[in-house]
């Protein structure tokens, strides 16, 4: 039953409403029967600018249609389809037209579409404000009957109707092409979802909105002055005797009172309750402020005529007034008020404001219960009304940037392209720079659009991330040009240069453990080879670089960089994608390729490795690669005591066959391992268990008893791999000695893995290290931005798991870290905070502690009479060395006596006191701990009892001193009180499932002291004299020490006093031709740092002399 | 229906008052994980929504009652419920910050509120002290705009060009301010606070943050007697580190400052391993 028209118009808003007259205005001129959905598109296509609304649906076709026809045949074939489809709707006779009215009536099909369109609508979030207007009028008439249809969602409603769209898909459009450009406002900027529908409801734009009747009201523009008002009213429209009179407390409140009073004064009461309507406000503020008495008491008389209006609002003003004016005055006021308020509660309201709540403290403290006498209710005004108007001057993009303007583009450009963890370059530093330069001209050169304005300002990361991948006019080919190009040019000119972000991967041992050490050479391999490049490490994302790789890999790496660079909108994304392993690409591919890499090689490498154990920083290792046969040779393990003299350590060769260059998921390495498993595990037996022992003590250099329990613990770990069901090994280390933990990891990292710097360092408590931070270790502080622990910890195990992890201080260990490291230890998946899972079959990890919560005290009972702590050569800054002489003078203190001819003196004592303090060297033997060992450097004892009783000042290093004095309450503690008591019983849970627990020992600084001391003296004796003196300061020896303790042993030590204290003194000697009795002060310029010489960071290669 | 529903009567009766609760903890998305006696509820800020705190719940859901939930700006709410004449100040959020506790029958608890949630939480903490045993305020401002003698970080004219460039593009301004609120380097962080930046409603967006910036809470942080723990990164866009010690001078209860040795507005996102233990140790005294 078709519809009236009238009926049909109730529902529509006023554009829908002229476009359904349209369309009944077609259908009368056919004389159809009825107005149907044709007839509305018919209507909204063809009508011309008369309407504005029309240009709706015109303006979504321009923008749908196929652009492989011009516009104008398009829309001329839209035309004749609906004129075609129009003439095939039955028309009336003329009779029936005359009886039916001028109007044909609305379809069922268009009837139906309004109501979809009306429930849509109602439903959505957009159009809220329909409602708003629709509950006002609801009001006024409340026959009304539904949602007033908009134009654009009835547009939608009648596109789903199944004969528009057919007659559109006759014409070439598809009609959801259609409805998503209707929805979409014409400037596509706002690209998500919600805003899409309708063009954003910026204030701004509801002054030209008012088009459809709507008025927002005042307070839209979310200042608080309204809110504020109705807060005011509700506290006075409350029972008399409870707190009724406000009183106003915040920075706002005297604007609150100003917008109350002229709300009250204008009787604008349309906000307000009904009671207190009609309210007269009465302000006393600039009597009590010009503080004269009569004229107050004559105010307050006034009032009390009030009292018969409908009521009167008092306003006392700014309580700072009271508080600071003459007191006679205001406590005559507060007293007749007070009178007032007693006599005429019901009608009569007080109110008063103070910016801030300690000015009404102070209101209250000079006239106190004045709170509970007068009513007062205290009101917090938080929130000012909006200062200036909006639409001062056309928005401009660069302008609204200006606040932000040059601050971020240098900041984050540099560090989001070269920091960025995830993004892996082919070129080297420098022809990167130069690529990005290029590509910077060619996007700039393109147009200028929105976008690209906002492209030049923003970090590089996100411009070829989204706002790249959103343009469409942007010509991809030139970037891919760019970068091949530049990629050449860095592979030719720049192949030495270390290129940006380039890992090389070492891989071998699934086999159980062939180790590489002094006494053993072995050359083993059943699989096919990999080679070793650099390329290999980040095998997607790289060209090839290494000339050595064969065509295969090289078609197979070419072919896919080329598909990958096809997708540009996501080339600099999607390589991080795959070499970071958060990534949403399937890992699986980059095994594939991984794989196909390893199987194709056939190539052997041996490694020539020449001075590995040059220098302990010394991170690159020279190999020479030579091309040789396919090894298939089996296993073989040599552990030959004959290998070991020192020319073969020096240069001693292993060929490493290294199975695959997997470094991300476990999989085919997996595969590879279940073959070669049962190859590997019988070679090892006790007797390699010494060798390996003694490969690692000479590595370590100390803590000989821990590192044999170690020793065997990891040959046992191989042996017994039936039983053993996980693969990686897990060691724990408790004790002090922290760099001794450290080289104990590098040590295994080398002898295991074949590389020092296959040892990772991650430590667990957040500490900032300064001696054992960069001896070859990886320093991982930084690059730690954003990323918890655990997170941290499972990339490294994904890129590079075969390694020594060295995870300190895991007694610290957060609670989620220790939950990942549980699961690692008991299902071999370390698992990050996402919950995707690493394999650590294949790595070694050597957890570390102070010890064992609970049992400190035993481990540290002798820790009273240590002088040289462990912290305290933590701290050790290397700077440079200074020796100057003086004459010697009888104030400062000591005699001349030849026991004490060598002194130590400590800086912050000589502040204070300057007096040096005697250091005298007795001979004393120690006992030994372990019988059969001997120590070497354990004869001597030094008693320097007075300057262990100084007070040290402990810096927390991570707060700035001036920061602790500004917050005196920043507290200090370390998280340990609120963690440690839960951790606890995780840790001992934690220990029973590890494979080994040593405890290393105290590393004997005192004793090295006075061994350092001893050396120094004889040198200073030998080359200076018996009769002048030495004063060497506290931090030198500290450096030496921290020096020391970086070493594999002491002698090193000895070379350095050789080589250069020796020589400095006597240069000194020689220079000055000392005289007797002359003190050489030896002193650290702790204002000069040192550059790191070749005994490492802590010994200078020459002494300044003064 | 409509714009209404989010609309709490304060002087409706005790019964009207349930059902409204129970429809708010419905509309705001409220969750409680975790287990423990001690309740802690989490109050995203501006432009986040409650899976801001996704990396500080593991840290905290062992031993703590969590309450999360979205504040109705918040992008993951439907903006139907944002009722443009109630939320003018930020006293209707705390209305609903008291109207959840209330509906889940929470008589204390901790409060960690971030950015704006910590305005919300001072509110809420001056008018029922007795709801709270201690507030977390991070990144927390009693007034973004400067004074005369108070730095609070922008200028009016800062502000009306931040508004500014929100209307003229919102898409622009979410990419440049994002990085910049974030601070630190931390890419995932800012495409986390991008994402729910972008969730949120221009409109609605504007308007918060009209209603954020007209906020002064100076006069009244006296009022706060319940004891707060200021969280502060040692550099923040938004929060100068002057307004740390400002707040710890003028709030009325036993106030610490802790600084966190990280850059940014966002540190729950950007350096969640460093705040955790921080939120911990506060929620432990």
């Amino acid at each position: 039953m078709p519809t009236p028209v009238s009926t049909a118009r109730l529902c529509l808003a006023a554009d829908s409403c002229s476009a359904l007259d349209a369309a009944v205005a077609v259908a009368h001129r056919r004389s159809h029967t009825q107005s149907t959905t044709l007839h509305v598109v018919f209507a909204l296509i063809s009508s011309s600018s008369s309407s504005p609304s029309p240009s709706l649906l015109r303006d979504a076709l321009s923008r749908a249609r196929s652009a492989a026809y011009s516009p104008r045949l398009q829309f001329k074939a839209l035309d004749l389809c609906f004129s075609v489809a129009l003439d095939r709707l039955p028309s009336s006779s003329g009779a029936a037209a005359a009886v039916e009215g001028d109007e044909p009536p609305i379809s069922n099909s268009l009837m139906a579409a309004i109501k979809r369109s009306q429930a849509n609508q109602r439903r959505h979030p957009d159009t809220f404000h329909l409602y708003q207007q629709q509950q006002s009028a609801g009001s006024t008439s409340p026959t009304f009957a539904g949602v007033k249809v908009e134009l654009q969602q009835l547009v939608i409603a009648i596109l789903d109707d199944p004969i528009v769209s057919r007659v559109f898909g006759e014409a070439g459009f598809r009609s959801c092409d259609i409805k998503l450009a209707v929805l979409r406002p014409p400037p596509p900027i706002l690209r998500f979802p919600r805003a899409a529908r309708c063009p954003p409801l910026f204030l701004c734009n509801f002054s030209t909105a008012e088009g459809f009747g709507f008025h927002f009201p005042a307070h839209l523009t979310a200042d608080g002055g309204e809110e504020n008002c109705r807060r005011i009213a509700e506290v006075l429209t409350r029972k008399t005797g409870t707190a009724r009179n406000p009183m106003l407390v915040g920075v706002g409140a005297a604007e609150a009172e100003g917008d109350f009073c002229r709300i009250v004064e204008r009787q604008n009461w349309t906000g307000l309750p009904l009671q207190i309507r009609g309210v007269k406000f009465v302000s006393v503020e600039r009597e009590l402020g010009d503080g004269d008495k009569e004229v107050i008491c004559a105010r307050m008389l006034e009032l009390r005529r009030y009292a018969n209006e409908p009521g009167v609002v008092l306003s006392i003003g700014d309580l700072n007034r009271m508080v600071e004016g003459s007191e006679g005055v205001a406590s005559c006021f507060v007293s007749e008020l007070t009178k007032i308020l007693e006599l005429q509660p019901a009608s009569f309201w007080l109110m008063g404001w103070s910016a801030t709540y300690e000015t009404y403290l102070k209101f209250l403290s000079r006239y106190p219960l004045v709170d509970k006498e007068w009513n007062l209710q205290l009101l917090p005004i938080t929130s000012h009304r909006t200062v200036t108007g909006l639409q001062t001057k056309p928005p401009s993009l660069m302008d609204s940037f200006v606040p932000f303007g040059g601050l971020f583009p240098q900041a984050y450009e540099s560090v989001g392209t070269l920091n960025n963890p995830y993004q892996s370059l082919p070129r080297c530093q420098h022809c990167n720079e130069q690529f990005e330069k290029e590509v910077a001209v060619i996007s700039k050169g393109n147009d200028t659009s929105v976008e690209d304005q906002t492209k030049a300002v923003l970090p590089s990361w996100l411009q070829k991330g989204d706002v790249v991948g959103i343009k469409d006019g942007f010509d991809f080919s030139k970037v891919n040009d760019l970068q091949k190009k530049w990629n050449e040019y860095c592979q030719h000119v720049h192949r030495r240069s270390p290129i940006v972000e380039v890992k090389t991967y070492q891989a071998l041992p699934h086999l159980g453990i062939p180790y590489i050490s002094d006494t053993a050479c072995f050359t083993k391999s059943t699989n096919p080879l990999i080679p070793q490049s650099q390329a290999i490490s980040v095998p997607l994302a790289t060209e090839p670089t290494h000339r050595d790789l064969g065509s295969n890999h090289h078609h197979k790496l070419s072919k896919s960089e080329s598909n990958f660079h096809g997708d540009l909108c996501s080339r600099q994304s999607a390589p991080s994608d795959m070499v970071i392993p958060d990534c949403h690409t399937s890992p699986s591919s980059v095994t594939s390729v991984t794989t196909e890499l390893a199987l194709g090689a056939v190539n052997h490498y041996s490694l020539e490795e020449k001075s590995a154990r040059e220098g302990l920083s010394q991170c690159s290792i020279p190999r020479k690669i030579d091309e040789s046969s396919p090894s298939v040779s089996k296993v073989q393990f040599l552990a030959s005591p004959l290998l070991h003299n020192s020319q073969a350590r020096d240069s001693y060769l292993h060929s490493l066959s290294l199975p695959s260059g997997n470094t991300r998921s476990g999989i085919s390495h997996i595969e590879l391992r279940d073959q070669d498993l049962s190859n590997m595990h019988q070679k090892f037996d006790a007797s390699n268990c010494k060798a390996f022992y003694r490969s690692l003590v000479e590595k370590v250099g100390r803590q000989e008893e821990a590192l044999w329990s170690i020793s065997e613990a990891i040959i046992e770990s191989r042996t017994n791999s039936k039983k053993h069901q996980r693969g990686a090994i897990w060691l724990n280390i408790l004790g002090p000695d922290r760099v001794g933990k450290k080289m104990t990891a590098m040590a295994l990292a080398e002898l295991i893995f074949g590389l020092r710097e296959d040892s990772i360092c991650i430590d667990l408590a957040y500490e900032d290290d300064n001696v054992a931070g960069q001896q070859g270790l990886k320093n991982c502080s930084t690059g730690f931005w954003g990323k918890t622990m655990i997170d941290h910890i499972a990339m490294e195990i994904g890129k590079k798991p075969l390694s020594v992890f060295l995870l300190e201080n895991v007694d610290k260990a957060d609670l989620l870290a220790q939950s990942s490291l549980s699961s690692a230890i008991r299902t071999g998946k370390f698992s990050d905070s996402h919950g995707r899972e690493f394999s650590t079959n294949s790595s070694i990890f050597v957890t570390t502690a102070r010890n064992l919560p609970g049992k400190a005290a035993a481990v540290f009972s002798e820790k009273a009479n240590i002088y040289f702590s462990e912290e305290r050569i933590f701290e050790v800054r290397s700077s440079q060395m200074k020796m100057s002489i003086k004459p010697f003078s009888e104030s400062d203190g000591f005699s001349c006596s030849p026991s004490s001819k060598v002194s130590l003196i400590s800086r912050r004592d000589s502040n204070m006191s300057n007096s040096p303090l005697p250091c005298s060297v007795s001979r004393r033997k120690r006992k030994l701990d372990f019988s059969g060992e001997i120590k070497c450097h354990d004869e001597y004892y030094t008693c320097i009892d007075r300057l262990s009783k100084k007070p040290e000042i402990v810096l927390d290093l991570n707060i700035p001193a001036e920061e602790l004095n500004q917050h005196e309450e920043i507290d200090c503690n370390s998280e340990s009180n609120s963690i440690s008591e839960n951790s606890q019983e995780w840790l001992e849970d934690f220990f029973d499932l590890m494979d080994k627990t040593v405890s290393f020992k105290q590393f004997d600084f005192d004793a090295l002291a006075d061994h350092a001391v001893r050396e120094i003296s004889r040198c200073f004796s030998d080359n200076v004299g018996m009769n002048c003196m030495l004063e060497i300061d506290v931090k030198i020896i500290e450096q030496i020490l921290a020096a020391t303790w970086l070493m594999r042993n002491t002698s090193e030590l000895s070379v350095w006093i050789e080589q250069v204290l020796c020589k400095s003194l006597s240069e000194l000697n020689e220079k000055y031709k000392l005289p007797d009795c002359t003190v050489v002060r030896f002193v650290a310029k702790q204002d000069l740092l040192m550059e790191e010489s070749k005994l490492g960071r802590f010994l200078p290669s020459r002494i300044i002399l003064e | 229906m409509g714009g209404s529903t989010g609309h709490s009567n304060t002087a409706a009766t005790a019964d009207s008052s349930l059902t409204n609760g129970s429809k708010l903890l419905e509309i705001l998305n409220v969750r409680v994980v975790g287990s423990g006696e001690k309740v802690v509820v989490l109050s995203h800020g501006f432009g986040t929504d409650q899976s801001a705190w996704n990396r500080i719940v593991p840290f905290l859901q062992r031993d703590h009652r969590i309450v999360l939930y979205d504040l109705v700006c918040a992008g993951s709410v439907n903006p139907d419920h944002f009722d443009f004449r109630r939320y003018t100040t930020l006293d209707a959020y705390a209305d609903d910050l008291c109207l959840i506790l209330e509906s889940l029958r929470i008589d204390r608890c901790f409060f960690v509120g971030h950015s704006v949630s910590a305005m919300i939480g001072i509110l809420a903490a001056i008018r029922r002290p007795d709801l709270f045993i201690k507030l977390v305020l991070i990144g927390g401002s009693p007034r973004f705009l400067n004074d005369r003698d108070y730095h609070g970080g922008f200028d009016h004219g800062d502000a009306e060009r931040v508004f500014m460039a929100m209307e003229a593009n919102y898409e622009a301004w979410v990419r440049g301010f994002a990085p910049l609120a974030v601070g630190a380097d931390v890419p995932a962080a800012v495409r986390e606070f991008s994402r729910t930046l972008f969730n949120m409603r221009p409109d609605i967006s504007l308007f918060v943050s009209r209603s954020v910036f007209s906020t002064d809470l100076r006069g009244v942080l006296g009022l706060v007697r319940v004891p707060c723990c200021i969280v502060q990164t040692a550099r923040d866009v938004s929060v100068p580190l002057a307004v740390a010690t400002y707040l710890k001078a003028h709030l009325g209860g036993r106030t610490i400052v802790e600084i966190l040795n990280t850059e940014g507005h966002l540190p729950h996102l950007s350096a969640p391993a460093l705040l955790a233990p921080v939120i911990r140790r506060a929620l432990s005294r």
